[in-house]
């Protein structure tokens, strides 16, 4: 039994092919420009929607904590359009049955968030029944993850779509919440076990679009063998709009997307450093 | 079996869903539309012990509705077979000429009548939103739920917004909607496949509505799928336009539950997909494995749109520069900019698809 958020069909910027995303919630990283704010918290929590409400009050009636929401559902429940309960509880079976349903469409499962290895068992569960079931699985991880969870969960990856978001330890701890020092230790560890790793790489405008995290993203793709792949995805707002949901304020608020020529741009210059190709990972 | 294993090889979309065997066919495509969401005002009225008296009480309903438009449409068969003719035609048709007889007359082959009907899912929304607020949770009673409608939802937009966003809706590959549209559709087919036309023919289901769920649905006051008085009924085998949240493989596993192989009257659903997505490789190929898993599941027709919500606004904002803007609607294409604008508002409603989460 785990915590989902959200499993999407027809997803394809989440591995090779038409996948089946399952969205696990919880992640230790607290990244600023997270555009799943949803997949943060690993309890269930409500999303408001304020444009939907018609005032009705039904939820105030039922609501048994106040201010101290612990996220029951009691008012998403009574709702008929704002507001809405974001995770619920399911087994890995009725996660993998959902998932197979989609097999006809040739892709695989990739299991995200949140940062799925935050609930290790959970996740590994589903790998391996999704493996067990002809399903190829990739997984996508900020690597900031038990190194066993991360080895035992590796024998049934296909492919890890692996977070490379800074590279000065110090930016790290700053812009994601956690030190990088274990995330690269994990990827030194997923190398050594032979796994196939695509380097996903998101560049943000004033935090890590420098020559060094550049050449450092790079370094790591040569340095790798297992490494096939360097996604670049440049900074979206799509996530914007899920912060005011959520009741919470975005930190970048302000900040613009690039445009298409410097996204290309970041493309060409990252792919000059590195015999590992390098491609713009949402297009 | 309808046609024979050789002609059925030689179908053709005859005009626009239907597929009739080709240069052997006699037959009547929407004839007639029936409007079913008419049966809920005269149900409603009274009370049911539960949800399956309900639906039986439905089905008398809409029997009534089926029949005496069958009959009238056949009357008007037996007409035509009496004062119609066409020689020229005629000739072309097999068996015209090896009978002797023109095609109005009983020389075709085939002879079939395809009844239609826009607001099928509409009706399949209505009840299964009626079995879940009526008698699952007792959000409503049902003399509250038919005065609502009465009254257009006056001061009734929380029933109305319980009635659209809680309840489960036909395209989501929810079984709760999808066992009642599948009912209904063998149901229908059972008590079409008792009538014969004057000449012989057989009578086949079909589901898509040309222009009709719009001027029906100008007609129709509201249903109990949430749907206002006057907005255009469901106008094919899918989702009302807008309501469905899973993306394209919710409208293949609520479509594909349904067995279509005696929709030869021309079952359509329509899709549509964001200009930005089908420019991506990425996309083209997702939409390729879509296209091949929805026919393989046994999905009669797609009628798929490429164009963004965007575009779509601004061609309805500034005709004069989209003039060569062509859509799918149902069962034809047409300049958006020539559509009535109901027609139009329906297109805007279908969900754009894209390639899944952020």
């Amino acid at each position: 039994m785990g915590m989902i958020f959200d499993i999407r069909s027809f997803c394809v910027d989440d591995g090779d092919g038409v996948r089946t995303s399952v969205f696990l919630k919880g992640c230790p990283l607290a990244c600023l420009w997270c555009h799943n704010p949803e997949g943060q918290s690993p309890s269930p929590e409500i999303a408001f929607t304020a444009s939907a409400c018609i005032g009705c009050g039904a939820c105030r009636t039922v609501c048994a904590h106040g201010e101290g929401c612990v996220g029951c559902g009691a008012c998403a429940d009574v709702c008929v359009g704002a507001k809405r309960l974001i995770g619920r509880e399911m087994t890995a079976e009725e996660v993998v049955r959902r998932v197979c349903s989609d097999r006809q469409m040739g892709g695989g499962m990739t299991l995200t968030g949140g940062e799925p290895l935050y609930q290790p068992a959970f996740c590994l569960d589903i790998a391996r029944l999704a493996a067990q079931n002809g399903i190829p699985v990739d997984v996508e991880t900020s690597g900031y993850a038990d190194a066993r969870a991360l080895t035992a969960l590796a024998e049934y990856t296909d492919c890890f779509l692996f977070d490379i978001k800074e590279s000065d330890d110090k930016r790290h701890l700053a812009d994601t919440g956690v030190p990088l020092a274990p995330i690269l230790a994990n990827l030194d560890l997923l190398n050594s076990l032979r796994a196939d790793i695509a380097l996903r790489c998101p560049i943000i405008p004033g935090f890590n679009d420098r020559e060094e995290h550049f050449a450092a993203i790079a370094a790591l793709a040569d340095r790798y063998p297992s490494v096939r792949r360097v996604d670049v995805l440049p900074y979206h707002r799509a996530g914007r709009s899920k912060y005011a949901r959520l009741g919470r304020s975005y930190a970048l608020s302000e900040l613009e997307e690039p445009d298409a020529r410097t996204a290309a741009d970041r493309v060409k210059q990252i792919g000059a450093m590195t015999r590992t190709p390098v491609v713009n990972g949402s297009r | 079996m309808a046609v024979s294993l050789r002609d059925a090889r030689l179908c053709i979309h005859s005009n626009c869903v239907e597929i009739t065997p080709v240069a052997a066919s006699n037959v009547r495509v929407a004839t007639p539309y029936i409007n079913l969401t008419t049966a809920f005002h005269r149900v409603l009225a009274s009370d049911y012990a539960d949800f399956a008296a309900l639906f039986a009480a439905m089905k008398r309903e809409m029997e009534k509705v089926i029949r005496a438009a069958v009959e009238q449409a056949l009357a008007k068969e037996a007409a035509m077979a009496r004062y119609a003719s066409a020689p020229l035609s005629s000739a072309l048709l097999d068996d015209c000429l090896l009978r002797g007889t023109d095609a109005g007359n009983g020389g075709a082959k085939y002879n079939f009548l395809y009844p239609c009907f826009p607001g099928f899912i509409t009706v399949a929304d209505g009840l299964a939103a009626i079995e879940q607020a009526v008698y699952e949770k007792r959000e409503m009673t049902l003399k509250h739920l038919s005065d609502c409608l009465e009254n257009d939802f006056a001061d009734a937009e929380r029933e109305r917004l319980y009635l659209l966003n809680k309840c489960p809706k036909f395209g989501n590959g929810d079984e709760r909607v999808d066992r009642i549209a599948r009912d209904m559709h063998e149901w229908l087919t059972g008590i079409l496949s008792e009538y014969r036309t004057p000449l012989g023919g057989g009578v086949f289901p079909s589901y898509f509505a040309w222009m009709r769920h719009g001027r029906m649905g100008a007609v129709t006051p509201a249903t109990p799928d949430g749907r206002h008085a006057g907005v255009a009924l469901s106008e094919c085998l899918g989702p009302v336009p807008g309501r469905d949240a899973e993306g394209p493989m919710g409208v293949l596993r609520s479509v594909c539950s349904i067995d279509q192989h005696s929709g030869i009257g021309g079952i359509a659903t329509n899709l549509r997909f964001g200009r930005d997505f089908l420019m991506r490789e990425k996309g083209r190929e997702a939409f390729k494995r879509f296209v091949r898993a929805f026919m393989e599941s046994g999905g009669f027709e797609l009628q798929i749109n490429v164009v963004s919500s965007r575009d779509l606004a601004e061609a309805k904002r500034h005709p004069e520069a989209y003039r060569t803007l062509m859509v799918r609607v149902a069962g034809f294409s047409d300049y958006f900019v020539a559509l009535d604008p109901e027609i139009q508002e329906e297109i805007m409603r279908r969900s754009e698809h894209e390639g899944g989460g952020v």
